[in-house]
């Protein structure tokens, strides 16, 4: 093979591998919320993928650590609040990647005083489902309201969702944008343009 | 590849803020006023390159061409690399503030040690200059897994547990930068060598026409 024709065989095959490399790079995310007395975490790197096998560290508002876990094939850990407290849950993913989520006592709700669920105890692996129509079927009630049962277990079903969705909005204002790229650029090359302007001046 | 913060311990984190800013004294005291234009250029190319995100079974990684800011850039490789990855933690979160120390040891080491092997072994020939910026390109990656290592061993992590890890996560980072390098290095010869440090008559035989 002709050496130029080698060379843009390279460049289309160098081409190719980076239109299949999805957007962004660097961090890990991890965001939180609270719902019947469970709190579900989903953890996952910024291109969407999520974490597997990450280390999920639960701490109080004083720093101590009073959980652990580990997130299963879907980047999911959920468990039962050990208190009433803010809650620290944090995330370290393989390679020095850390990340962590504040969330609130008030979004706690109230916590049933009782021993944490077998179900979702720690060390074991998130068994979340991601779909909600599921959730319905895990909601208890105490007592059955008459004929408010099914409509109060689709609230709760939907509200379920909007919380998700809160907490990955919330979660998804930390991606870079193309503004911070764009004043990224403008600060190399300003702050170059300075040190270029002071270095002339000493020149004369 | 960035470290986060709250990863490494203080005395580390604060040490690699001591050594970057003398290496980036030293730095800045070679650079000339006339190639801050080119500094800029590369800079802005390493702060972005971070961006391109390569997908890898469990794990991510991204590129990130000390290497390649290395052999453009030489001394002043360091100044670039920690004017990027400031700008990559403030803006992109890439990385903690806290770690800034840490990180541009890590990768501004690597640029210079990839600089200085382009400017030992580079040639006159189109194939020899392609092979030895290959090979830097490639270098810088693999010398920032091994310092990545060493700092996460700091914190307690075992450190050939780590750099296992990372140098076998970082495989196909390592070639995709070799190509990225030898592309870049190619193209600069045919077309600005003086941009490569190299010096010659371009009716000269030793070029190749291809």
């Amino acid at each position: 093979m002709k050496q130029k024709h080698f060379f843009s065989l390279s460049v289309a095959v160098f081409c190719l591998l980076f239109l299949t490399a999805s957007a962004w790079a660097h961090k890990v995310n991890i965001f939180a919320y609270s719902e019947s007395g469970t709190v579900y975490t989903e953890s996952y790197f910024p291109d969407g993928r999520p974490v597997e096998g990450g280390a999920i560290n639960i701490y109080d508002s004083n720093g101590k650590q009073l959980l652990t876990g580990t997130t299963n094939s879907e980047g999911f850990f959920s468990f039962s609040p050990p208190a009433q407290d803010d809650l620290t849950i944090e995330i370290i993913a393989s390679m020095g990647h850390k990340n962590s989520f504040l969330l609130q006592k008030e979004e706690l709700g109230d916590i049933p005083v009782t021993e944490p669920q077998a179900d979702i105890a720690p060390g074991e692996s998130g068994v979340r489902q991601s779909v909600p129509e599921s959730i319905s079927s895990s909601v208890q009630q105490t007592e059955p309201v008459n004929g408010l049962q099914k409509p109060l277990n689709d609230i709760t079903t939907e509200l379920r969702s909007v919380k998700r969705e809160i907490a990955a909005l919330r979660a998804s204002m930390e991606k870079p944008g193309l503004d911070d790229i764009v004043s990224g650029i403008g600060y190399i090359i300003g702050l170059l343009g300075v040190a270029f302007l002071m270095m002339n001046r000493k020149k004369q | 590849m960035h470290i986060s913060d709250g990863v490494l311990p203080t005395y580390i984190a604060i040490g690699s803020f001591a050594v970057s800013f003398g290496l980036m004294a030293l730095s800045a005291r070679k650079t000339r006023a006339e190639d801050l234009p080119k500094i800029a250029v590369v800079t802005s190319s390493f702060f972005v390159a971070s961006l391109i995100h390569i997908p890898l079974g469990p794990t991510s990684v991204h590129l990130l061409i000390p290497g390649l800011v290395g052999i453009l850039l030489g001394n002043s490789a360091f100044l670039a690399i920690a004017l990027g990855l400031t700008l990559q933690s403030l803006l992109f979160q890439f990385g903690g503030l806290t770690a800034l120390g840490a990180n541009t040891l890590m990768m501004g080491i690597p640029a210079l040690l990839c600089g200085l092997f382009f400017k030992l072994f580079k040639g006159k020939s189109l194939q020899l200059n392609i092979i030895v910026g290959s090979i830097s390109g490639g270098l810088g990656t693999v010398l920032s897994a091994i310092l990545l290592a060493l700092l996460l061993y700091s914190g307690g992590e075992d450190f050939l547990g780590v750099a296992k890890l990372a140098l076998a996560a970082h495989l196909p980072v390592f070639i995709i930068e070799g190509m990225v390098s030898g592309f870049t290095v190619s193209f600069l010869h045919k077309v600005k060598p003086e941009l490569l440090g190299i010096r010659y008559d371009r009716d000269s035989k030793d070029t190749d026409a291809a």
